[in-house]
């Protein structure tokens, strides 16, 4: 079953000199799908998972999650969608800084008054899945940045959203801070088969998923099934980029 | 780039957050300037009250506005902290990062002289024409302000240079690692002290409680025999009002914070976001509002008092003189019937309407002291009242609150008092004056022990013939003198004297305290503008995230507006309380009556309303920021 459609989707910038950032783009995910989406800076990948996540109306087209069109959602309730269905990782973690870790994690929950009790049970279950049990009474200053971005993983995964978008998850980490986050990703993808999109421009963080799909001008321009092991899977996404720089 | 244009680039790049600023700047600069004009105009000048009042104003401007310009550059600069420490590290020095601030400040400074003295210039005459009229003095001249333009640009220049050099040498003080450091958690710096909060609400209910000192008689009666209590009161009241007010402050809101962030409701919706964000930024916050509360008092404290004073002066004295000219004659006062004659004579050549009644008084020594006694009927005569008082009796006209229960009479006889009446005296004569029965009255003369005094009213109208009355009362004192201050046998009081002196003193005090209280309101605004423009700009990513993560726009903004809502109105309902107690203070010291909590009433109106009106304008330019970053260009 289709988690995800996006039918002849197009955002225009602009009133007088317009931008076609994303062009007549069509896609659909399956369930417990881990899609990569990659391209370069200004590509329109941005846009398509502000598109999918509803904080950008369509200027045409239709997207559906999980059978529901969010395309012509009021601002109230394309909130309340997010709030119930997705879940966010931004690449700068954004976590509130004047919180601790656990209540930074609780916050999804606290939009949806769920009891405290559950709250700190789920967050702490959460974090010791994640391996970040010990430092849920830290700041955000406090903790190193593999550590945010676990949290901010915990944060977008509490309320077992259908849907998880991760916009360039390892863009501000170290390799091995890196591959530990999508680990996680592939991880949750795997067990708990959330479907997930990853918004990114790395190859090696692409790996990962079970497919990638490549973004060039507002249009698709390739996409790659994962068969093999992730090596061979890295192989394929670097030579797409590479005959993507050459065109 | 020059460091000049760095700072102009600095200055102008982010106006948003100098515009408040600027502006209290400029209105300090603009009364600083209207009353050196006033101070320095010739025809202004010969009245050393004016010269000495405005001498005072202007130096209580110049050391206000060295404060408010240090604590408004150290909030600035603490926010660029960040900033100063990345341009060390990319070799500036400690003396270019200096200069750049320096640099900044004085442009800021320049722009705000040179706007003040513009509009200086504009209004000034005007202002100079106000005063001229309060204190009476006719045509005018324009003078061009030239000593009060160096006046005010030597002032400010040194103000802005002096602030703004010692805050560039706090700055460059710090070690880089210290303003690179990221930004500090306030609210680990503190912690509740329950002595400290004992001690706060302690000195606040004393400095509060010491303001109705007057509600309770024997306390009141203990402060006015002790002259020197007297005087101490008023510092007493402040000092621990402050004191008590920033340790209540402080204590208390981190206690109340701390509380709200363990409570259910934190954790519900976003409330953690806003609680949190106040909690970070708890010290920074307390002062703002510490700073703002006191600056609020002030203004309304001024506001009210003065427009009460003025609405009311009239009212109170005929009050204190219920009679509009008198005339009272001692003993064999040869001068009495050319002084009477006298007084009708102008009277009526300056076309002032009068009605002649005049009595019999006796007293017990030639002075305004001593017991004093009017026949009944004299009485019913001039209040227009109707007594019963039998042989023996007397009535209390004095105006006490627990008058004597007999008064002793010569002839060794005892008076029984058996009420009080409404006085017909004016306050400084009232005291031990009663009324008894005629035969009595003729019995006390007849022993020939007692001062006679004879009493002449004219009934005026000094209200619709004010300016008549009293050029008439002006030329009747020119001649005929003071009276018993000059060794003469009479005393000559026009009500209309008193009315205009208190009527002087009191706009001229009007006059200063609403524009010192306009300088203040946009202090505080200015100081309050800045901290939620700052806390707005640091909330921003998480408003947007939390729009991401599921909150509505209008969830998003309820959010924000909590927050603004708490720094905007916590000093504004202080400020009006302790103005109430500061209004019964002056009731307490007999300054004004009950009524002036009418008066209160009635300036806090529009104060509020325009309170209101500011926090509507801040809250729609916050939620436009807010909405205009939350939701990405479509």
């Amino acid at each position: 079953m289709a988690i995800l459609t996006i039918e002849h989707a197009s955002k225009i910038y602009g009133t007088g000199v317009q931008v076609r950032a994303v062009n007549d783009l069509s896609m659909k995910m399956e369930e417990g799908e881990f899609v990569a989406i990659m391209g370069a800076s200004g590509s329109g990948k941005s846009t398509l998972l502000n598109l999918i996540s509803g904080i950008l109306p369509l200027s045409s087209g239709e997207i559906r999650i999980d059978g529901r069109d969010i395309s012509h959602l009021g601002e109230p309730e394309a909130a309340e969608f997010r709030r119930n269905e997705l879940g966010f990782v931004f690449q700068d973690f954004n976590l509130v800084d004047t919180l601790t870790i656990r209540e930074n994690i609780m916050l999804p929950l606290m939009l949806r008054h769920v009891p405290p009790a559950r709250m700190n049970a789920a967050a702490e279950s959460i974090a010791a899945s994640l391996g970040i049990g010990k430092i849920l009474d830290k700041r955000t200053h406090e903790v190193s940045g593999g550590q945010a971005q676990r949290a901010a993983i915990a944060r977008a995964i509490i309320h077992s959203p259908r849907l998880l978008l991760a916009d360039e998850p390892t863009g501000n980490l170290d390799s091995a801070a890196a591959e530990g986050v999508m680990r996680i990703f592939a991880d949750l993808n795997a067990r708990r088969g959330t479907s997930t999109i990853i918004v990114t421009h790395d190859a090696k963080t692409a790996s990962f998923c079970t497919r990638a799909i490549f973004i060039k001008d507002g249009c698709i321009l390739e996409e790659l099934y994962r068969e093999g092991d992730g090596l061979a899977f890295y192989d394929e996404i670097l030579n797409v980029l590479k005959f993507m720089g050459a065109k | 780039m020059s460091f000049f244009r760095f700072a102009l680039n600095n200055v102008m790049r982010d106006k948003e957050s100098y515009v408040a600023f600027w502006l209290s700047s400029v209105f300090s600069i603009v009364v600083f300037f209207v009353f050196s004009a006033n101070m320095n105009h010739p025809q202004l000048a010969q009245s050393e009250s004016v010269q000495d009042i405005m001498r005072l104003a202007i130096a209580f401007i110049a050391v206000y506005s060295l404060g408010f310009l240090g604590l408004s550059l150290s909030a600035f600069l603490k926010r660029k902290r960040r900033l100063y420490g990345a341009l060390l590290t990319m070799g500036m020095t400690r003396r270019q990062v200096a200069l750049s601030i320096v640099l900044e400040s004085l442009l800021i400074g320049v722009s705000a002289i040179a706007a003040g003295l513009v509009i200086g210039l504009v209004f000034g005459h005007l202002m100079v024409m106000l005063m001229a009229r309060i204190i009476h003095v006719a045509d005018i001249a324009y003078q061009f302000p030239s000593a009060s333009i160096v006046q005010t640009v030597v002032t400010f220049s040194v103000i802005f240079l002096v602030a703004s050099a010692a805050q560039a040498r706090g700055i460059c003080r710090r070690p880089i690692v210290d303003l690179l450091a990221a930004k500090v958690d306030e609210s680990r710096e503190m912690r509740f002290s329950k002595p400290l909060a004992v001690l706060g609400i302690v000195l606040l209910a004393c400095g509060c409680g010491t303001c109705l000192f007057g509600v309770i008689p024997s306390v009141r009666t203990f402060v006015e025999s002790h002259d020197a209590l007297v005087d101490v009161i008023p510092w007493l009241i402040i000092a621990s009002t402050l004191a008590g007010l920033f340790l209540a402050y402080r204590q208390f809101s981190f206690l109340v914070i701390s509380r709200v962030a363990r409570s259910r409701y934190y954790l519900r919706e976003g409330n953690a976001i806003w609680v949190s964000g106040l909690r970070d930024r708890l010290k920074g916050s307390v002062t703002t509002m510490f700073v703002s509360t006191l600056m609020l008092t002030m203004s309304f404290s001024a506001i009210v008092v003065s427009l009460a004073l003025v609405t009311t002066v009239r009212a109170d004295i005929t009050r204190d003189i219920p009679f509009g000219i008198g005339y009272f004659s001692y003993g064999d006062n040869a001068r009495e019937s050319s002084d009477v004659s006298e007084i009708e004579a102008e009277l009526a050549s300056h076309g002032v309407a009068y009605a002649k009644d005049s009595y019999g008084m006796l007293q017990t020594e030639k002075t305004i002291f001593g017991n004093k006694f009017v026949a009944q009927s004299s009485y019913e005569r001039q209040s227009g009242r109707t007594l019963s008082i039998e042989d023996g009796q007397a009535v209390d006209v004095s105006g006490a609150a627990e008058p004597e229960s007999s008064v002793e009479v010569p002839g060794g006889r005892v008076l029984e008092v058996v009420g009080t009446s409404t006085p017909i005296l004016d306050t400084a004569k009232r005291s031990g004056s009663y009324v008894v029965s005629d035969a009595d009255w003729q019995m006390l003369q007849d022993t020939g022990s007692l001062v006679d005094v004879r009493v002449f009213t004219f009934d005026v109208d000094d209200d619709a013939q004010a300016q008549e009355v009293r050029t008439a009362c002006e030329r009747i004192r020119s001649t005929i003198g003071v009276g018993l201050g000059d060794g003469n046998d009479f005393l000559f009081i026009p009500r209309i004297e008193t009315i205009f002196l208190q009527e002087y003193s009191y706009e001229m005090y009007t006059y200063i305290s609403l524009m010192l209280a306009v300088i203040f309101i946009v202090a505080s605004i200015s100081l309050v503008y800045f901290r939620l423009l700052s806390d707005v700009r640091e909330s921003l990513p998480v408003m947007r995230n939390l729009n991401r993560m599921g909150l509505s726009l209008a969830q998003v903004l309820r959010i924000q507006r909590r927050q603004l809502q708490l720094l905007f109105s916590l000093p504004i309902g202080f400020a009006v309380v302790l103005t109430g107690f500061a209004m019964a203070f002056l009731i307490s010291m007999d300054v004004a009556s009950a009524h002036v909590y009418v008066r209160m009433a009635v300036t806090m109106v529009p104060l509020l309303a325009l309170e209101t009106l500011l926090f509507a304008a801040l809250d729609t330019r916050f939620s436009g920021q807010v909405k205009s970053f939350v939701r990405p260009r479509d």
